[in-house]
């Protein structure tokens, strides 16, 4: 007991600065001993000692504190000198402890710079952790340098990103020895099968089909069992490959899955492997299961261009050696069937670009706009630590009158700096953080890769490095300046409070400035995106989406193993979904519009000279009365009609923009063409309708599926406008598709409107990340503005004194501080003006439909931009003319 | 040092504890627990001396040149604890009494009187 109390005494005696210790600690303890000797002869001893303790503990933990106090203050503000380097540690703790003493006083100069450089920071770091996720780190595969792309192209727009017919590919796969291996897919991204549970009820899982070298290609192995053969590429086989995720959800991660038979659609087939779990396909990470695709010689026409193909490079061999391989076997097959009149080109892309491709604007998009931003923060921290230095100037030169070296003066500067720096950081990653999550939640699939995105420590010590570094230097040099300053001078000037900042206050207008002009500049770039998706919003997609409620229905095709099957199955359900109360219209089609390129066939017609030409023809299957659901107008002739049956001639509707490619000035009606190795005739012309997620129109072809469901078995999508609300549509379309085949799965309903709106989401995205980065930038540049002109109005406190005691008007005055406020503004605007028109180009290079120099955007965010600094000028200018001139000149 | 530095009116008004302090040491030479002790003896019901504030005092009056060390008296105890013995100087003399003069003439101001004879 007594050990206890004299150890906790001792501990705390020896805690206390080391001249006092030397001096005191020994007689302490003695005195402390005596007492306690004294006490315990007392009556009673063990209540007493304790309580004397306890008193002892926390007088002498009293008196710690404040001797440490007193002791530091004597230290190092008085007998501190640039030669003193005893302790650097001791003086840098010092300082930060002096630091946050002085901050806690001024809490707005503290709040100001942590908020600032948190936004900075946090934007920063979540931009460019999105940028670092999506764009720039490779793709999940071995090698994956070696991976291209193999897009069909014509001779004449190498750009062109066609599908590849199953005979060409294969010729590429078989002839072109600069590839080591072939990955050939079918390219029907939301291809899909259902898939019969051990519970026995079905459910959509997305099925791709392969060619035999697809795994090989991308450097993946099975887990269990073996992949497809060449072997396999033939129809009616069987077999199929599954996810490790459908492994477990539909085997229970059975290891005897191999050779059991999975149902898809109707039919069975036979596993033959499980891929590991690590393996994430290209086209999404939900493919549940790989078929072989049947890729048979003469199963195929070179004009059916279905197929998507990535292909390995050989080691060493570059795409340049490729496309020079390529290129003669692509002559030879135009040669041999150049009867039917095909083109024949091949265009590589490496795959990673061609997967971020479509993300990549956008993204660069924010990462400029994020760096912008950081620029501003940077600025602002840099203007309030010279405005703080400034006004502690005073300070300074008491403390180097005192005897302060300049490396202690410079070091309290320094830990203030990064004091400020450390917590804007440590608020920035919070933000930082945030903001991934945000991001992720704001963009779960425009954003190509986007699950891959996660929070990045090491671009969050990038930022931070870079706004310390702005917070030190700009912290310290003027720490450095003013100690070099004759302190008589400055003293003498800080009194008077008027030459002492001259020269900051020019660099402090010029950052000013800067902010205003890199401010201006984020809000054009927003105006610009603004302006691009507000046009794009009034775009006529040439229908009318309105009440249009949409739905798969896919036909199993053991049980509807013949067309007529299929056309009596949709026929049946159309009638009862047209007899629903409340609807007005049903239609079905294969491939919705705005959901991109679909079956991109060949067209080939003869022109006016009667000479064979062939284009290409998005080739659409549409049933019921598609046209009249989604309000297309019909232009010329007739829609399709009973007649057209599967024994009739063959009937088309082509899109205007098709028919005046092919048959410019001829009349369309009548004429002929081939597509899908069928011949038909041109019964009607149509608007053109916005093919894929930027409103763009491509040449159109629509077939009857009455006619041409013998085809293949066609996953039609429905299209139902009705009165009543989405899901009361949903509903009682689910329950008439129960009574005409209660074994069908209503698909994917989403209202015609949504499925638009996805295609928005990512320019939506990148738009309200922009208009956050502009209000920032505004917020900033405002603050800025009010800093040097308050710092203004304190700075000429007594001119301005001196002036009202003359006899100026309170309206004179606020002009003075005013016109100072609007040419610093004035001169950042106009840098921003020039800056702003420079990159209206490279956004209208990055994003579709910005016009870089729209004179409404750029006067709109001047107007924005000035009635920000007017009113954070406004303020201060108020305070000026409060200056009591009695007050002023007595301050003197 | 500067000037006017031994100037009793200087120090004044003492706070409670250093006065007692200085009024103790005025009487004679004591150490650390001495000062204590006495203090208790001297002063009852007064704010009492603890450990942490009695050397900072101390401290503090070393350096203002209130109180000096003296050598230990003849009859100190004769262990191995360090015990230094204080006095006043006469200028820590000087403030005790002007202290002690401010605080009497406090007391007798009619004013001081008035409250304390007054009921409650």
């Amino acid at each position: 007991m007594k050990a206890l109390g004299s150890r906790v005494v001792a501990a705390l005696v020896s805690a206390f600065p080391s001249p006092f210790r030397e001096r005191f600690g020994a007689e302490m303890l003695a005195t402390y001993l005596d007492q306690r000797d004294s006490i315990a002869a007392g009556g009673n001893p063990h209540l007493d000692l304790w309580r004397h303790d306890a008193r002892t503990v926390v007088s002498l933990f009293r008196a710690l504190h404040a001797e440490r106090r007193a002791t530091s203050i004597r230290i190092h503000a008085i007998n501190s000198r640039s030669t003193h380097r005893a302790d650097p540690m001791s003086d840098f703790l010092f300082d930060l402890r002096l630091t946050f003493r002085s901050l806690r006083t001024r809490p707005g100069f503290a709040a100001l710079a942590i908020l600032t450089l948190a936004l900075g920071i946090g934007a920063n770091t979540a931009v460019f952790s999105v940028l670092n996720s999506v764009i720039l780190s490779p793709l999940p595969y071995a090698e994956p340098g070696q991976l291209v792309r193999l897009y069909s192209a014509e001779l004449r727009t190498l750009a062109d990103k066609n599908y590849h017919s199953a005979p060409d590919i294969v010729d590429i796969r078989d002839q072109v020895s600069a590839f080591a291996s072939v990955a050939i897919m079918g390219n029907y991204r939301e291809q899909g099968a259902d898939i019969t549970t051990s519970d026995g009820h079905p459910e959509r899982v997305r099925v791709l089909p392969v060619g035999a070298d697809y795994f090989r290609t991308f450097g993946a192995t099975p887990l269990l069992g073996a992949t497809f053969t060449r072997d396999d590429e033939r129809p009616g086989v069987r077999k199929v490959v599954i996810s490790h995720a459908l492994w477990q959800s539909f085997a229970a991660g059975n290891r005897n899955v191999i050779g059991r038979t999975v149902t898809f659609n109707g039919d069975s087939y036979e596993v033959v492997g499980v891929m590991r779990p690590t393996f994430s396909d290209l086209n999404g990470s939900d493919v549940a299961a790989w078929i072989p695709l049947n890729l048979a010689p003469g199963e195929n026409s070179r004009g059916n261009h279905y197929l998507s193909a990535v292909a390995r490079l050989r080691d060493g061999v570059t795409m340049a050696q490729a496309r020079t391989q390529l290129e003669p076997l692509m002559r030879r097959i135009d040669e041999q069937f150049s009867e039917q009149g095909y083109y024949r080109a091949v265009n590589v892309v490496a795959l990673h670009d061609d997967v971020v491709g479509s993300s990549s604007s956008a993204v660069y998009i924010l990462m400029g706009a994020a760096g912008l931003v950081l620029l501003i923060a940077c600025l602002n921290v840099a203007n309030l630590f010279l405005a703080r230095s400034v006004a502690q100037t005073r300070e300074t030169a008491i403390r180097s009158a005192l005897g302060a070296g300049r490396s202690r003066l410079i070091g309290a500067r320094l830990s203030e700096s990064l004091l400020i720096a450390l917590i804007g950081g440590l608020v920035g990653s919070v933000t930082a953080y945030g903001g991934v999550k945000a991001l992720l939640a704001l963009s779960p699939e425009s954003l190509a890769r986007a699950e891959q995105l996660h929070f990045d420590p090491v671009l969050l010590g990038f930022a931070l490095g870079i706004t310390v570094l702005t917070g030190v230097l700009f912290g310290a040099a003027p720490a450095v300046r003013a100690s070099r300053a004759d302190p008589q001078d400055a003293l003498h000037d800080a009194s008077r409070g008027n030459t002492s900042g001259r020269g900051s206050r020019h660099v402090r207008s010029l950052l000013v400035a800067s902010q205003v002009s890199v401010a201006l500049v984020l809000l054009v770039g927003a105006g610009l995106l603004i302006q691009a998706f507000a046009a794009q919003l009034r775009r006529d997609p040439g229908f009318d989406p309105s009440n249009v409620m949409t739905f798969e229905v896919n036909l199993p095709n053991a049980r509807y193993d013949s067309a007529s099957r299929r056309v009596l199955l949709h026929e049946a359900l159309q009638a009862k979904l047209r007899a629903l109360p409340g609807v007005t219209n049903v239609g079905a089609t294969s491939w919705l519009p705005t959901n991109g390129m679909y079956h991109s066939w060949g067209f080939s017609y003869l022109d006016a000279q009667g000479a064979r030409q062939r284009t290409q023809g998005q080739v659409r299957v549409v049933d019921g009365d598609y046209l009249a659901t989604l309000g297309i107008p019909l232009i010329a002739g007739r829609t399709f009609g009973s007649g057209d049956q599967l024994a009739a001639p063959g009937a088309a509707l082509i899109s205007q923009s098709l028919s005046r490619a092919a048959f410019a000035e001829r009349d369309p009606l009548g004429q002929q063409f081939r597509t899908g190795g069928r011949d038909f005739t041109v019964v009607g012309v149509i608007a053109d309708v916005a093919s894929d997620a930027s409103w763009a129109t491509a040449p159109l072809v629509l077939l009857s599926h009455d006619q041409f469901a013998d085809d293949r078995n066609w996953v039609l999508t429905y299209v139902v406008k009705s009165t009543l609300a989405d899901d009361q549509v949903v509903q009682r379309a689910r329950a008439t598709l129960a009574e005409v085949d209660p074994a069908l799965v209503l698909f994917r309903p989403q209202a015609m409107e949504a499925v638009m709106a996805r295609h928005l989401a990512r320019d939506r995205f990148v738009l309200v990340l922009m208009l956050i980065f502009g209000a920032v930038a505004l917020s900033l540049a405002a603050v800025g503005v009010y800093g040097v002109l308050s710092y203004l109005v304190t700075q000429r406190h007594h001119e301005i004194g001196v002036r009202m005691a003359l006899g100026a008007q309170p309206g004179q005055v606020r002009a003075i501080v005013m016109r100072q406020g609007l040419v610093v503004a004035g001169v950042g605007v106009v840098i921003g003006v020039a800056g702003a028109a420079a990159l209206g180009g490279v956004l209208q290079s990055l994003a579709q439909g910005v016009q870089a120099r729209d004179p409404l955007v750029f006067a709109g965010a001047t107007l924005v931009l000035g009635v920000a600094v007017v009113l954070a000028g406004y303020l201060p200018t108020r305070r000026a003319t409060r200056v009591s001139p009695l007050e002023a000149l007595r301050n003197d | 040092m500067p000037p006017g530095s031994s100037d009793p009116g200087r120090f004044l008004p003492l706070t409670p504890l250093d006065f007692q302090v200085l009024t103790l040491l005025a009487s004679r030479e004591l150490h650390g627990y001495g000062i204590v002790q006495s203090a208790g003896e001297a002063f009852p019901g007064q704010p009492s001396l603890d450990l942490g504030s009695l050397y900072r005092i101390i401290s503090r009056m070393l350096a203002e040149r209130l109180i000096h060390e003296v050598k230990a008296p003849g009859d100190a105890p004769a262990d191995k604890r360090v015990r230094r013995y204080y006095a006043v100087t006469n200028l820590g003399r000087a403030v005790a009494r002007a202290e002690a003069a401010r605080l009497r003439a406090l007391l007798a101001s009619p004013a001081t009187l008035i409250l304390l004879e007054s009921p409650r």
